[in-house]
């Protein structure tokens, strides 16, 4: 039997896969934890991703009560499974400046990575696809290089290259 | 969205992430991935706060529903409830204000 580890980075897609170029925050200003979720969650609703912003933003202020999705080294994934959702969702967003998010390590975020899913998740993509992240980011090169990223395709071609 | 039912799908979120997170698999899973998930207490304190907004009675079916079913809340799209897939009434179209039902597994609806 695998460890219990390597089973969760099984059947995955590529990260890339799912970020599109509407779903990208440049430039997020936010004053705070509550502050940032709102802002992704309205720059996603008027990406007609979700269907009602209120509940979205509940849901990951709820899944914040659980523990910080801030995970050090400037990185946060916040996350959720929501009804009004129907597909897998991955917003990226940056903050050059760096956003007191309660992360494990104190430091402020400076790399969001908003994922959001149905609560049916028939090809289970959501944990392992929380495990890649964590992954992907875990190399100073590349939180480096993506802060650095100077566009969308930039940004995405770090994270291609990191994945391989 | 009528306000009751979108604090209920508020709770149905909730709910089944206090589900999630209280199955011991899914809460290694997490945990192994970096995330801290013990803080469940903190949800439940959350799930008592959000359910006292919702009508007392609209409560009493919703938790029925839980019990019986995954969801007590189902989409309606194209007056068909995604719940039991059942056609619904065709008043139902259009009157996105009002709490709805589905007419055969009494699930709440809301329009997409």
């Amino acid at each position: 039997m695998l460890p219990a580890k390597a089973s969760l980075f099984m059947n995955n897609k590529d990260l890339i896969s799912y970020l599109h170029p509407d779903l990208y925050i440049p430039e997020l200003k936010a004053r705070g934890k509550n502050d940032a979720i709102k802002k992704m969650v309205t720059h996603l609703a008027k990406s007609d991703r979700v269907r009602n912003e209120r509940i979205v933003i509940e849901t990951l202020k709820s899944r914040e009560q659980l523990g910080s999705t801030g995970i050090g080294k400037g990185i946060a994934i916040p996350h959720g499974r929501t009804t009004v959702t129907r597909e897998l969702i991955v917003l990226f967003a940056r903050s050059t400046k760096g956003i007191a998010f309660d992360a494990s390590d104190g430091e402020p975020v400076h790399l969001f990575f908003m994922v959001l899913a149905p609560h049916v998740d028939k090809e289970n993509q959501y944990l392992p696809l929380l495990g890649r992240i964590v992954e992907v980011t875990r190399s100073a090169t590349v939180r480096k290089q993506l802060l650095q990223a100077p566009d969308f395709e930039a940004m995405t071609a770090v994270l291609a290259k990191a994945e391989k | 969205m009528n306000p009751q039912i979108e604090t209920l799908i508020m709770l149905q979120d909730l709910d089944l992430m206090i589900r999630e997170v209280s199955d011991q698999k899914t809460a290694s899973k997490m945990s192994a991935i970096g995330f801290e998930v013990d803080k469940i207490d903190n949800l439940q304190r959350a799930r008592e706060e959000l359910a006292r907004k919702v009508d007392k009675e609209l409560l009493g079916s919703y938790d029925r529903l839980m019990k019986r079913y995954d969801r007590a809340i189902a989409p309606l799209r194209d007056s068909v409830c995604l719940g039991c897939f059942l056609k619904q009434p065709t008043r139902y179209s259009g009157s996105q204000d009002a709490v709805r039902t589905c007419g055969h597994c009494k699930r709440f609806l809301y329009f997409i």
